[in-house]
Formats: C-alpha cells, sequence, structure tokens
C-alpha cells in the first residue's frame, strides 16, 4: 500500500496507488461539505499521513501550483496529484472522483427544477425556495465582505467597484478583472492576518 | 444562447477568477440574464443555491446552468469547459521541485476579491429588489440567513428551513 518512508525528500521511494484507489480515495473525500479547503486537509491526510504515498512537501508543492492555475483549485490539485500516481489516466480518475459528488446532485437536481417549473410548484418558489436563495447571496457577500471591512486598499476596492457596477453600469467581469489587476500591483504582501 | 457561446463565457469567467464559485457569480448573472436572457432569475437562483449546498469544488455549479439551457450534454460541457484549465498543472508540475510563491497571483486573488464584493452587492441589492416583494418572501430571507450566517446552520439545512417556514406561512393565509 505504502512506499516506503516518505519524510525524506526522495521521491523515487514514494509510494504507488492503482486507480481503483485513487477513485475510492478522492470520491470519498470529494463528498465532503467543508469546500475546497476540507477537502484538501483530507486528501493530505490520506496521502500523506495515513498512507504515506507522497511527501508532505510535494503535495504542498502541487497545492500551491494549483492555487496560481487560473481555474479551480481543487480541481488542477486533484489532477496533479492523480497525475502523479497513474500518467493521464490516474488524472481523469482523481478528477472524476472529486467532481462526482458535486455533478451528480447538481444534475439531478437541475434536471427536478426543470420539472417542478413546469409544474404549478412553480408559483410557490416565489415564498419558498427564491428568498431563501437570496439569503444565500446575502451570506456570501457578509463571509467575503468581512476581510474587506477594515480600512484598506482592498475596501476602495470594493467601493469602486460597487459605485462602478450600480451607478456607472460597467459590467461586472470588467469591474472584477480590474480588481484583480490592482490588487496584483498593490496588494503582493501577506495579509496581516 | 447557442451551445459554444455558453461554453466561452463560462471558460472565460472561470478562468479570469481562477475558478471562484463565487466572483463568477455577478458576470454570470449580468450576461445570462440581463444581457441576453438565456436563463430567468428563478433559474439561475436555482443553480447557484444548489451550488453552494452540495461539496466538491465550487465552480461546478455552472453544470445546472449547462442543463437548463442545453440539457444533459450541455451540463457535463460546461463541467468539462471549467475543470479543463486544471490540466495544465500536468506539463507545470514536471518543472517544480520549489514552488515560489507567486505573490502577483497573491496580490490578484486579494484585488478580485474586493471587488467582487464591491459588484456583489450590487448583483445583490438588483436580485433582492426582484425577488423580496412580500412579506412572506422577507421572512422567509431573514430566517435562513440568521440560520445560515449566525447561528452558522450548513446551507442545505438552512434553505430547507426557511423554504418550509415560507410553505407554512402561505398555508396559514
Amino acid at each position: 500500500m505504502g512506499g516506503s518512508d516518505s519524510k525524506g525528500e526522495t521521491p523515487g521511494l514514494e509510494g504507488h496507488l492503482s486507480l481503483w484507489d485513487l477513485f475510492q480515495l478522492f470520491f470519498r473525500t470529494g463528498l465532503n461539505f467543508g469546500g475546497g479547503l476540507a477537502i484538501t486537509s483530507l486528501l493530505r491526510d490520506e496521502l500523506v499521513e495515513r498512507r504515506r504515498v507522497i511527501s508532505r512537501a510535494h503535495f504542498l508543492t502541487m497545492y500551491g501550483l494549483a492555487r496560481i492555475i487560473p481555474g479551480g483549485t481543487l480541481t488542477a490539485h486533484a489532477i496533479g496529484l492523480g497525475y502523479r500516481f497513474c500518467g493521464f489516466p490516474g488524472s481523469v480518475v482523481a478528477l472524476a472522483g472529486v467532481s462526482l459528488p458535486v455533478l451528480i446532485p447538481t444534475i439531478s437536481l437541475a434536471a427536478l427544477y426543470e420539472a417542478v417549473r413546469e409544474s404549478q410548484l412553480l408559483d410557490l418558489m416565489p415564498v419558498t425556495l427564491l428568498p431563501a436563495s437570496v439569503a444565500l447571496l446575502f451570506g456570501a457577500v457578509l463571509q467575503l465582505g468581512r476581510d474587506v471591512a477594515r480600512p484598506s486598499l482592498e475596501l476602495v476596492i470594493a467601493v469602486a467597484s460597487l459605485v462602478g457596477g450600480l451607478l456607472l453600469g460597467i459590467h461586472p467581469g470588467v469591474l472584477i478583472v480590474l480588481g484583480g489587476v490592482v490588487g496584483a500591483i498593490f496588494l503582493r504582501q501577506d495579509k496581516a492576518v | 444562447m447557442p451551445l459554444d457561446r455558453l461554453l466561452l463565457l463560462l471558460f472565460t469567467a472561470n478562468i479570469a477568477t481562477f475558478g471562484s464559485g463565487i466572483a463568477t457569480v455577478p458576470i454570470l448573472e449580468q450576461t445570462l440574464i440581463h444581457d441576453t436572457g438565456a436563463l430567468t432569475l428563478d433559474q439561475f437562483l436555482f443553480a447557484f443555491t444548489v451550488g453552494r449546498i452540495t461539496p466538491g469544488p465550487a465552480n461546478l455549479y455552472v453544470a445546472g446552468i449547462g442543463y437548463m439551457t442545453h440539457g444533459l450534454p450541455g451540463a457535463l460541457l460546461s463541467a468539462a469547459v471549467v475543470m479543463l484549465p486544471g490540466f495544465v498543472i500536468i506539463p507545470l508540475s514536471a518543472g517544480f521541485r520549489r514552488l515560489e510563491h507567486v505573490p502577483a497571483v497573491r496580490g490578484f486573488s486579494r484585488g478580485l476579491t474586493a471587488a467582487v464584493v464591491g459588484v456583489m452587492i450590487s448583483t445583490a441589492i438588483g436580485i433582492g429588489q426582484t425577488i423580496l416583494v412580500s412579506t412572506t418572501a422577507v421572512l422567509v430571507c431573514a430566517l435562513t440567513l440568521a440560520l445560515l450566517y449566525r447561528l452558522r446552520w450548513n446551507p442545505l439545512l438552512a434553505v430547507i428551513a426557511g423554504a418550509g417556514a415560507g410553505l407554512i406561512l402561505t398555508s396559514i393565509h
């Protein structure tokens, strides 16, 4: 199951996983509701601590790389890890494993909703599901906003984006990318958390 | 909206926001609902909600959007299109032993998040004005938000509780 001692920086001695192992592992961790961070921690616990098939350093390097790739971090991380164990088939299997717990419910629920829309139940939506969804939206804004609320360049960017969107009608995509570019230039240090 | 245009939109929005499940919301909301009318607001909100209550990568909620506009093939292709950029890690990882943190990327992410907050407030106000038009709706929203944000309930449970409360309130009338 595991390779030899993986605490050292000797990639050649790291262990192996079969495609099936890979799928099971990523599927199981993919079922967790904590979001990308929780899943990543679980993967680390499994791969580095429990099974000892990859060194902590190697795992984290892969994670760091996944974060700077445009596109989902968890997706890229799964692909990278899968590739490292089983080549290209491994990357696909790991990706499928971590994505199926999302995709199956997502597509099924979308199909269910389309059916609901054809029925009388649609009339109930404005007083049940839709306001609840709006609450999730507000919740997401509050969560993100907490970090931005202190006097900082980020606050300036947030206010400028709000004004740009609400009063000037600038497309959100433009504002968001612009914010990113400003941040890339002026916000390079670590956050004082 | 033709499928290829949708896929291009999803691909671009995903890349521009580094795969954030939240940052793509205002972009897609503007383009799909207001600019092109490809989706109705309730459809979009549903896809978003499903994304919040399911585990795993946050940007896969677009599979719901793909389904609603182009059926199962749309769903699968939408998912594929946001997962594709991740494969770039394969050639990149071959060359890396030690990763240098890339400060510009961290800065981009922080600036992006800040802009998303501003833009989302604008989006949320617009959506709120459309949806929260009855007392029941306001109450359901307030209850769900309280459960989610103050009591830190799981989003799925909060939505069920809120929607359930709305159902009860409606049947009382």
